[in-house]
């Protein structure tokens, strides 16, 4: 699926609306927004401007209240609980700014993890997790479990399970916010290196000005509304 | 395998909550086990003691014989020819150990100025012998001649019945009886021994003697009833079958028919138990559920993870209940293997135990391992595993993925 088109993933008309107590806020008002393939991306904002409630939606995670989402040039049925899955597993990848990985799992068994529903032998499932892990530089440390690894190493094996499957595109939502400024440009460094040299598609909802400056493409998101 | 394999790490996420929970389960397992196991060995020993002290495993009587009610004493005996024709065709049969003949009559026996009615029997004490080993536990005296050559005229006396004539072993009695021809017979015995039955009815008025001393008595060449005996109770069935093909003018009852009351405390002491082991089964569910519970809340975040990179939530919530199974089955075998070290200690300390109801002589505490009632028990702790997993997931508030991502 992947670079056969040229945009990932496109959405128009999105609107989201959040109840914050007696408040209603309009996370995301009237969103159009198109991701090329092989693109880097930011969407920069302040807190509460809408920009996790965009990766969520693009994500597939949280269905827009009005909107279309077309992802690798099908429109997405966004009430169809099997199919988002579907999708999800096998076009969508994720970066978590908690890194969210597995505890009791090495580098390697969290990498396996998204290729588990597959229906690939053991041994192949393994070289795939340990060459995306060589890819992320962490070809050392593939038995370590994550409270053994620093909070970059943590983050880099979340990059690499959010890339075992090859997904069309991969959303990280503050990637870099838990990560000191030696480890956050490596992060970069290591997400541009995979948009040039592999073709994955990045959409990065940051208020990092690092990120933003090597990103390929800035949208800024205020009040719900998209502004490239 | 991948999915058992990651299982079972979850499991091993919060070694001391799972502790809890083996402990738990464990702790179940062997009660259960203990339980069942002092309940089965308590059934072995009344179906034993009551197939050796008295039954045999199969009795063949001529019509009627079972019935209770005879117009004339041994009215519904067998003759000889019956008799030898029952015992051989018990031989012939597979498992069967040997047969032997008794009767049964009820009579009076005197001593001094003292006259006391009674339930005699008369019996070849060498084949008693063979059929219990404490056939007539002897509490005073010696018990009945075994040799044919000895005299004959010996009577053995249960304890109370002795008590009330006022009557030791060496003592004379005159024992009474009505023969087949409805004549009133008495003949002299000397009593040879003492004996307790075990059972208070039959203490105060039992008596036995040799089986041709009561024929005489009785003036008869008929036996009330044949014993069969057999190497493995468990063959009782297909012998009795076989009999019932091979004699069919006679009556064969096997000794669950002789025996009500054994079938009847089976039913009582399962029922007891039964409701026990739930008890015990519902406080493990209750007990690990809770447990369960706090794991599955500490792991929402690691859900929603799951659940983004495409993981079924269905797949994520079998794989809980897998956690609870793994979790039941460690729990349960070492559970098993608590309640054989608790089995052997019991058996081999040799704890007695009070006379049960109707029984007048105590019984060693003991506890069988039975490897069905482990099987089973594990596969229920499984299952209880799983059930508490379930009764976790069905309590907890089903979430949508953001839900997850965002939970604290």
């Amino acid at each position: 699926m992947n670079g056969a088109t040229s945009t990932a993933i496109s959405g128009r008309g999105l609107y989201k609306t959040h109840q914050r107590g007696d408040t209603r806020v309009q996370a995301l008002n009237n969103v159009n927004i198109d991701v090329a393939a092989g693109d880097f991306i930011a969407i920069c904002g302040p807190s509460g401007s809408g920009k996790s409630s965009l990766l969520n939606v693009l994500g597939l995670l949280d269905p827009p209240a009005a909107g279309e989402i077309t992802l690798a040039g099908n429109a997405v049925a966004l009430n169809d609980e099997r199919e988002l899955e579907k999708l999800r597993r096998e076009h969508l990848g994720f970066i978590f700014q908690n890194f969210n990985l597995v505890p009791v799992l090495s580098a390697v068994e969290n990498v396996e993890l998204p290729l588990y529903p597959s229906p690939i032998s053991a041994r192949e499932r393994r070289q795939r997790a340990l060459e995306v892990l060589h890819a992320v530089g962490l070809a050392e440390r593939v038995n370590n479990r994550p409270n053994q690894l620093s909070g970059g190493q943590q983050q880099r094996v979340a990059v690499a399970r959010a890339l075992v499957r090859k997904p069309l595109l991969v959303l990280a939502d503050e990637p870099t916010a838990n990560l000191d400024g030696t480890t956050t440009e490596d992060l970069i460094d290591l997400m541009v290196k995979l948009t040039d040299d592999l073709g994955t598609t990045f959409v990065v909802a940051t208020h990092d000005p690092r990120v933003i400056k090597r990103a390929r493409m800035v949208y800024t998101l205020s009040d719900g509304v998209l502004y490239s | 395998m991948k999915w058992l394999a990651f299982a079972y790490r979850n499991v091993l996420r919060n070694k001391r909550r799972t502790l809890l929970s083996v402990l738990i389960f464990s702790a179940g397992t062997a009660a259960i086990l203990s339980a069942t196991g002092f309940v089965s060995a308590s059934f072995h020993g009344l179906r034993e003691a009551t197939i050796a002290g008295q039954l045999g495993h199969i009795q063949i009587g001529a019509k009627g014989q079972f019935a209770g009610f005879e117009k004339t004493p041994m009215d519904n005996g067998l003759s000889q020819q019956q008799a030898s024709a029952a015992m051989t065709n018990a031989a012939a049969l597979p498992g069967v150990r040997f047969s032997m003949q008794r009767v049964l009559f009820e009579g009076l026996i005197a001593a001094g100025d003292r006259t006391l009615a009674v339930v005699g029997s008369g019996v070849e004490p060498e084949q008693e012998t063979r059929l219990s080993g404490v056939f007539a536990a002897i509490v005073d005296g010696d018990s009945l001649p075994v040799s044919s050559e000895a005299d004959q005229n010996k009577v053995i006396i249960a304890v109370d019945l002795a008590r009330a004539l006022g009557v030791k072993a060496g003592d004379r009695v005159t024992v009474l009886a009505t023969t087949e021809k409805g004549v009133l017979n008495a003949i002299d015995l000397i009593v040879s021994g003492i004996y307790r039955t075990g059972i208070p009815e039959l203490d105060r008025r039992a008596i036995m003697m040799p089986l041709a001393t009561s024929q005489s008595l009785l003036d008869t060449q008929r036996i009330s009833r044949v014993v069969v005996v057999l190497n493995d109770t468990a063959r009782t069935d297909a012998v009795a079958q076989g009999l019932h093909a091979r004699l069919t003018d006679l009556e064969i009852k096997r000794w669950i028919d002789l025996a009500p009351f054994y079938q009847q405390v089976v039913t009582l002491y399962s029922n007891i138990f039964g409701v026990l082991g739930a008890i015990i089964l519902i406080v493990v569910l209750l007990s690990v559920s809770n447990a369960m519970l706090m794991s599955l809340f500490e792991r929402i975040r690691e859900q929603g993870t799951l659940r983004a990179f495409g993981i079924p939530a269905l797949r994520i919530r079998q794989n809980f209940l897998l956690e609870g199974g793994i979790v039941g089955m460690i729990g349960g075998i070492s559970g098993l293997l608590l309640a054989i070290v608790l089995a052997l200690a019991i058996n081999f300390s040799g704890i007695e135990m009070p006379p049960p109801p109707g029984r007048t002589t105590s019984y060693p505490l003991l506890i069988f391992i039975e490897p069905t009632a482990y099987g089973l028990t594990l596969l229920g702790m499984v299952i209880v595993g799983v059930l508490a997993a379930a009764l976790s997931l069905i309590s907890s508030r089903r979430m949508t993925i953001l839900e997850q991502l965002n939970h604290n």
